[in-house]
């Protein structure tokens, strides 16, 4: 009786081997899953990296021509008698 | 049906319906109205904030079904709810990402502060340019044109040196038309020599009476090979019309030939 009910019972056996095999496939799944939302993570950072560096770069131009700008303009105040 | 409460009861698990599924993911941000949030900032700061608060939810939710999971006796129930919640949360994290990465994406490719930017300092730059160029224009100007130029009695300049100040005032006079003058370099050259012909011809026309002999002294006058047959007419020599700073004063020539008469 103990063999009919317990775990030695072949179709049992068979019951939990399908089980685990689907709580295999369920964490394969949810590994895979995770993966690509990692790789979508990986891909987003470059992208999002590159990105800032040419909006760094934009920046830093307008910063440049922003000085330059106020240079010229410093010197066209202090020497204002050329524009009268 | 009675059998499966009584052991739910007996084991004291919680079903699908219990505390796992009493904690709601929330809601998915892909769903929500668009036009709850106001501003592009507005909408990105709210994903970003809901996936922080999923974070914390998250590890709650994986700390209170691995208690469940270990205190219970019938393992299989708390199992299957814990699999569906955690599809479930793989999906709300997902749609969660999706929006914070689409939102922050929108917001980078979104440069319009950038081209409104450098447009401002193109302006500004090219109004610079142009202060610049009016001033420079200015001090050309400046340059080119003297009010006090050396005046001298024209009895005192030679034919030659009238001829080269009148032609140096054409060409300054050149100089200046650009600025207002919308006709081309030999449009004006051609001009100045018209007035210039015009001056010599209204110069030379004859005013003074005619001669004893009916000679047109004034056409003599008009060039310098005629000056030689004015004096051979009169039996005067080439040097006294040299004598008379260019022969082009009428009176000082009428003078001259009164006093040769009075001579004579």
């Amino acid at each position: 009786m103990a063999r009919a009910g317990g775990i030695t019972n072949p179709v049992n056996v068979g019951i939990a081997v399908q089980a685990d095999w689907e709580n295999r496939e369920f964490i394969s799944n949810i590994s895979l899953n995770v993966r690509r939302l990692f790789d979508f993570l990986l891909h987003f950072e470059a992208t999002t990296k590159s990105k800032l560096a040419s909006l760094n770069e934009k920046l830093d131009v307008l910063e440049r021509r922003l000085e330059v700008l106020e240079v010229q303009v410093s010197s066209a105040t202090t020497n204002p008698s050329v524009f009268t | 049906m009675e059998e499966v409460e009584k052991e739910k009861e007996k084991s004291n698990i919680p079903s699908s319906s219990g505390p796992i599924a009493k904690m709601p993911l929330p809601k998915s941000p892909s769903l929500q109205h668009p036009d709850a949030q106001t501003g592009a900032d507005q909408r990105f700061n709210n994903a970003l904030r809901e996936l922080k608060d999923l974070r914390s939810q998250l590890h709650t939710a994986a700390d209170y079904c691995e208690d469940a999971f270990l205190k219970a006796e019938r393992k299989k129930i708390i199992l299957e709810s814990t699999k569906s919640y955690v599809c479930d949360a793989i999906v709300a994290v997902i749609d969660h990402l999706g929006t914070v990465s689409s939102k922050l994406d929108d917001r980078l490719c979104d440069n319009t502060e950038i081209v409104q930017t450098e447009h401002k300092i193109d302006s500004l730059k090219q109004r610079l340019s142009i202060c610049q160029q009016n001033a420079v224009a200015v001090e050309l100007s400046t340059l080119q044109w003297t009010a006090k130029l050396p005046q001298h009695h024209r009895r005192y300049v030679s034919q030659s040196a009238q001829r080269t100040e009148r032609q140096n005032s054409y060409s300054r006079n050149e100089d200046l038309i650009p600025l207002k003058n919308p006709y081309k370099k030999d449009d004006r050259l051609k001009l100045a020599d018209n007035q210039l012909a015009s001056a010599a011809v209204a110069f030379a026309k004859p005013r003074i009476p005619r001669s004893s002999s009916g000679r047109k002294v004034g056409m003599a006058l008009a060039d310098r090979d005629s000056s030689s047959m004015l004096a051979k007419s009169f039996g005067l020599k080439l040097e006294d019309f040299h004598l008379l700073g260019g022969g082009h004063k009428k009176k000082n020539l009428l003078s001259f030939l009164r006093m040769r008469k009075r001579k004579t």
